[in-house]
């Protein structure tokens, strides 16, 4: 009868230790990600949120997070994150800039040696000699340019923007290279 | 007399017995079809994107098949995305087809730096992803004016989200987490497609957003520059729905599962989130 019960006792937890290690399954990847999806758990003491679709992502001092708002309920100074939405228009404080024509984009990679940026959408930057790149107001050189600066190209004028014949070889009629007067970092991602 | 009539209740009776549960079931089963295809029309009848283009829906024990014409391939994935979230949906047949110059030439990668990583195209209309703080807000117009200058307006598929914190999420909340690093991955038997039973070993799995597809060499190319190999045999799937390789869209969430050894080209990609309809 007592062997019973311990054996009884011993199947269950191996049966426990089985689940435990079927659940647990957290294991570190290199690499920092996005992720977007519906929170399933929050754990304050390891700092993980764990998302519906099975991700666990760990938040580190680099790292943001963010909910959706309304553009009804949004406050001025609030800090926001817009994904997909329409540039409409530049106006920096900077008077001298207003009448430059401009693009915004996301910087995805950069190429001191050949002075040019690719921004996330596949559109290539060819700066200019010369060409002032600034960070809050500051001049800072090309090589601190970073992947994830959003930036707004300052455009020379209308026929600075060319055709694709020199960006790839695959049919990618929209794509062409921008030469850049200069470029203002608005915005970069949080230094870990 | 009494013989006839006994002969005739037992043919009923026969009748009933065996004939009976099939057209019970079937009826069952037009009922449970209809309701799902109810459902999901109701959902595409919110979505105002959906709306605009007349889209066959028809279900059969949960599968639902969608077909008619769209503009762009990103319209084609929102359809079956809503339709997916409809109740009764076990899986979508997504036939819709893409009409137009617009959505061939937005699938068409490039050699040198890929399709849009977090921006596209809304109806011909670039779009981009903007990260600073509010200055002012027109929520007649849609407009957002940054304290950096950046004026933007919100459509339809735009979504504002807001800084947060880790204490103030609960569990049920959208979120988008960014930069975050990758801790770990559980499986979900509650979500079909979910459960990823061989994938949690160290160095089995990682996450990504696409950057890029590139046909010719069956790689996929992730947000960070990282590239995965495809091979033919590598299961690509939005939950239920197995997709090709060149329907996975840029700015798309995937967990990609390492092959085994000695095979070279990963074993699956699971998408796991795409962008939606915004929260405006």
């Amino acid at each position: 009868m007592v062997s019973t019960g311990l054996r009884r006792a011993l199947v269950s937890l191996v049966l426990l230790g089985t689940a435990s290690v079927g659940t647990a399954q957290v294991s570190e990847v290199k690499g920092n990600v996005d992720a977007t999806g519906i929170v399933a758990s929050v754990d304050i003491r390891t700092g993980t949120v764990t998302l519906q679709d099975g991700r666990v992502v760990r938040v580190t001092p680099g790292t943001t997070v963010w909910q959706p708002v309304t553009i009804g309920s949004v406050m001025p100074g609030a800090s926001v994150f817009v994904r997909n939405a329409e540039p409409l228009d530049f106006r920096p404080a900077s008077p001298s800039a207003v009448s430059q024509p401009y693009q915004m984009g996301t910087i995805g990679t950069v190429t001191p040696a050949s002075s040019r940026v690719v921004l996330s959408d596949g559109t290539v930057v060819q700066l200019r000699p010369g060409a002032l790149v600034t960070l809050n107001g500051q001049p800072i050189a090309m090589t601190e340019l970073r992947p994830g600066d959003e930036i707004i190209v300052g455009l020379p004028g209308r026929s600075a923007v060319t055709t694709g014949s020199d960006v790839s070889a695959l049919p990618r009629q929209t794509t062409g290279v921008i030469l850049a007067e200069r470029i203002y970092v608005v915005r970069r991602p949080q230094a870990p | 007399m009494r013989t006839r009539v006994t002969a005739l209740i037992v043919a009923v009776l026969i009748v009933a017995v065996g004939a009976s549960p099939g057209h019970a079931r079937t009826f069952g089963q037009m009922i449970d079809d209809a309701t799902t295809v109810a459902s999901v029309k109701g959902k595409l009848a919110a979505d105002r994107l959906s709306n605009l283009w007349e889209i066959d829906v028809k279900a059969s024990e949960g599968v639902v098949t969608l077909s008619g014409k769209v503009d762009t391939a990103e319209h084609r994935d929102r359809i079956a995305q809503i339709a997916g979230w409809a109740s009764g949906v076990k899986s979508v047949v997504n036939n819709i087809q893409v009409t137009g110059a617009e959505a061939t030439s937005a699938k068409a990668p490039t050699a040198d730096s890929g399709r849009p990583t977090t921006s596209g195209t809304t109806n011909g209309a670039t779009t981009i992803d903007v990260t600073g703080s509010v200055a002012t807000k027109d929520p007649a117009t849609g407009t957002l004016t940054l304290a950096d200058g950046r004026v933007v307006r919100v459509t339809d598929a735009t979504t504002i989200w807001q800084s947060g914190t880790l204490q103030a999420l609960s569990p049920g909340a959208p979120v988008l987490i960014r930069d975050g690093a990758q801790a770990g991955l559980e499986g979900d038997a509650s979500r079909p497609g979910a459960s990823r039973p061989g994938a949690s070993r160290p160095g089995d799995w990682r996450m990504g957003t696409v950057r890029r597809i590139v046909p010719a060499t069956g790689e996929l190319i992730l947000a960070d520059g990282s590239v995965v190999n495809v091979s033919p045999t590598t299961v690509v799937k939005r939950g239920t729905e197995r997709l090709t390789l060149d329907a996975l869209q840029p700015g798309w969430e995937v967990v990609v599962k390492a092959p085994a050894p000695p095979e070279t080209a990963t074993a699956e990609i699971d998408v796991v989130w795409a962008p939606t309809a915004s929260v405006r």
